[in-house]
């Protein structure tokens, strides 16, 4: 037991944390946190000694709108990603590694397309879809199932399906946002079935928080042999450490949305792009850099499809469930970063064709 | 820092979290960044979050728990999921200030989060009661919308304008949200009101007249004739929930 600590900690000291890069990364959030503590003692001030002067005010207006719409995401987010990580801590403790990979069908086509529809029976957003997926894989799901689970549940789910059909109804973009979503996930999902060797693609089981815990627990044998409070316990244990580890990123990721919503004006980014391929183009970056949830997004594509064409709100409704920000820091932690970048891309450019062909041959 | 004292950290922080989100549904506060539809789930996870807490409270005193622990990347977690505890019990709450319309853009018709095509609530409504979300859905779904002009309005809403309006022209907003702040979009009606040069910009404002319509890329908008525009104080929920 202490042997593997030991090699926990050696694993930690790697010469990357040691540069001045990995030196400043660590430094960031106290950074952060101490940049935030003086702006906000300063919106204090300016309400206790009420000054006008133009920039103060400016300043913590600035300030105050930031806070909102950071505020706004992550307590949004939060719930969700919580029921995320109770799930897999559920999952954890009631099945054994080998138990979870012998429920799913023989044939490999359908094991793909039936984890695209798992989302239906777990409905979590993408905060909570990853830590779920990776905790199915580390339990025996293979890898390509795995992976169009996690593309597809955050849009294949009862929530966004209703969101969706109170937005646009009986439609063309109703029903082509489930179709292209599935094709996609199913589609990069069985392209994972080409390498075998899941080392490469899963980073290995994240440091720290899992290996403190498992130690702890593993002279206890697998989880059936555990009693139910143990169960309940350790089931509580690792939705914590869980929610700390992508908590994480979800921060980092609404911190830079509402950095992003602050500072750049949406008119702006809306006008750069219209045409049947480049307002494609746009809407899908527009989708990543915004981070709404995929509860909601149909709603504000509402709001672009007077000025957008199908194929763009299309791709906006598809590919930002898929990649966002805080997405894509989560799958950093999850995957290694050759795949997170095929993960990122390959979706983004099926989003592109598809969005581009309805454009220039459906309408 | 050992695991021991790791633990009663995230114990710590999860237990702020919880409180906080408690705490903001408890003074209404909550209203200020989401949806009212979503407050239950906010309640049931800070609930939640405490009860975590607890557990990891407790687990702290498990044997093992002296080693020195753990992972930079374990520390820097709880440094980072920090920030949203300060951010909010430190910065005032305050809602999206309406000069953020700026960067946010204004919709004036159809785009409305809430489909609702069934006006007749709506239309129960005695007309000065109409909110200015109230009367851009009646006039994206109701099929006679003659029937509109001449009713009285009495809104309240923050000023902006807009480079494509006549001089006496000004727009009434509100923010609508679906579901958090980060999906904001404001709603406006156009004003008509003479006296509009001394109206501060993002200020708040009651507008009474009547509804008349204006047409604009051969499509008919409400507008409204102001009788009155007075200056008032921010209300108490700046935003509109569809």
């Amino acid at each position: 037991m202490w042997s593997k600590t030991k090699e926990l900690t050696h694993h930690q000291t790697n010469p990357v944390n040691q540069t001045g890069a990995g030196r400043l990364l660590r430094s960031l959030p106290i950074m952060i946190v101490v940049i935030g503590v003086v702006l906000a003692g300063m919106t204090r001030l300016q309400q206790v000694f009420n000054w006008q002067n133009g920039i103060v005010v400016a300043i913590t207006e600035g300030v105050g709108n930031f806070s909102a719409v950071f505020l706004g995401i992550f307590i949004e987010a939060a719930p969700f990603l919580l029921m995320g990580t109770l799930a897999s801590g559920l999952v954890e403790v009631i099945f054994t590694s080998a138990e979870l990979g012998r429920l799913l069908p023989r044939n490999r086509f359908l094991a793909v397309g039936l984890g695209s529809v798992l989302g239906l029976f777990f409905p979590v957003c993408e905060c909570g879809s990853i830590p779920l997926a990776r905790r199915l894989m580390s339990k025996g799901i293979p890898v390509p199932v795995g992976i169009a689970f996690l593309l597809a549940a955050p849009v294949i789910n009862p929530i966004v399906i209703a969101s969706t059909f109170t937005a646009f109804g009986n439609s063309l973009i109703f029903w082509l946002r489930f179709a292209l979503t599935l094709f996609i996930a199913i589609g990069v999902g069985l392209l994972f079935l080409f390498e075998p060797d899941r080392s490469r693609i899963l980073r290995p089981a994240s440091a720290g928080t899992f290996h403190a815990f498992h130690l702890h627990y593993d002279h206890e044998g697998d989880p059936q042999s555990l009693y139910f409070k143990e169960k309940i316990k350790k089931m509580m244990v690792v939705a914590a450490d869980e929610f700390f580890e992508m908590g994480r990123f979800l921060v980092i990721g609404a911190l830079l949305a509402a950095l992003m919503q602050t500072i750049v004006p949406q008119q702006w980014l809306l006008s750069l792009g219209q045409g049947p391929v480049l307002s494609v183009i746009v809407l899908s970056l527009v989708a990543v850099l915004l981070s709404v949830c995929s509860t909601v997004d149909s709603f504000i594509a509402l709001a672009f499809s007077g000025t957008f064409s199908t194929g763009a709100l299309l791709a906006f409704l598809v590919y930002g469930p898929m990649v966002d920000i805080k997405a894509t820091l989560m799958y950093l932690r999850v995957f290694r970063r050759s795949i997170v970048v095929l993960l990122v891309l390959l979706p983004w450019l099926l989003t592109l064709i598809a969005g581009v062909a309805i454009n220039l041959w459906v309408r | 820092m050992t695991l021991r004292a790791g633990r009663s950290f995230q114990a710590l922080i999860l237990a702020l979290m919880g409180l906080y989100l408690l705490s903001r549904i408890w003074n209404g506060n909550i209203l200020l960044y989401i949806n009212q539809r979503f407050v239950v789930l906010v309640f049931l996870a800070g609930l939640c979050l405490v009860v975590l807490a607890q557990f990891l409270y407790a687990e702290r005193l498990e044997e093992n728990n002296n080693r020195e622990v753990l992972a930079d990347s374990w520390k820097l977690n709880l440094w980072w999921l920090t920030i949203p505890i300060l951010i909010g019990f430190l910065i005032p709450a305050r809602p999206l200030s309406p000069s953020a319309v700026v960067n946010r853009g204004v919709s004036m018709d159809a785009p409305l989060s809430a489909r609702i095509e069934d006006t007749a609530s709506l239309l129960s409504l005695s007309p000065t009661e109409r909110t200015v979300l109230d009367w851009i859905r009646l006039f994206s779904y109701s099929e006679d919308i003659q029937q509109f002009v001449g009713q009285p309005v009495d809104v309240t809403g923050f000023v902006f304008s807009d480079g494509r309006l006549s001089d006496s022209q000004f727009m009434v907003g509100r923010f609508t949200i679906t579901c958090c702040v980060a999906d904001a979009t404001a709603l406006g009606m156009i004003v008509e009101y003479p006296g509009f040069a001394v109206l501060k910009e993002h200020s708040w404002v009651r507008v009474q007249g009547t509804i008349d319509l204006l047409e604009r890329d051969g499509r008919l908008f409400p507008m409204i004739l102001a009788k009155s525009v007075e200056a008032v104080p921010q209300p108490e929920q700046p935003y509109l929930f569809p």
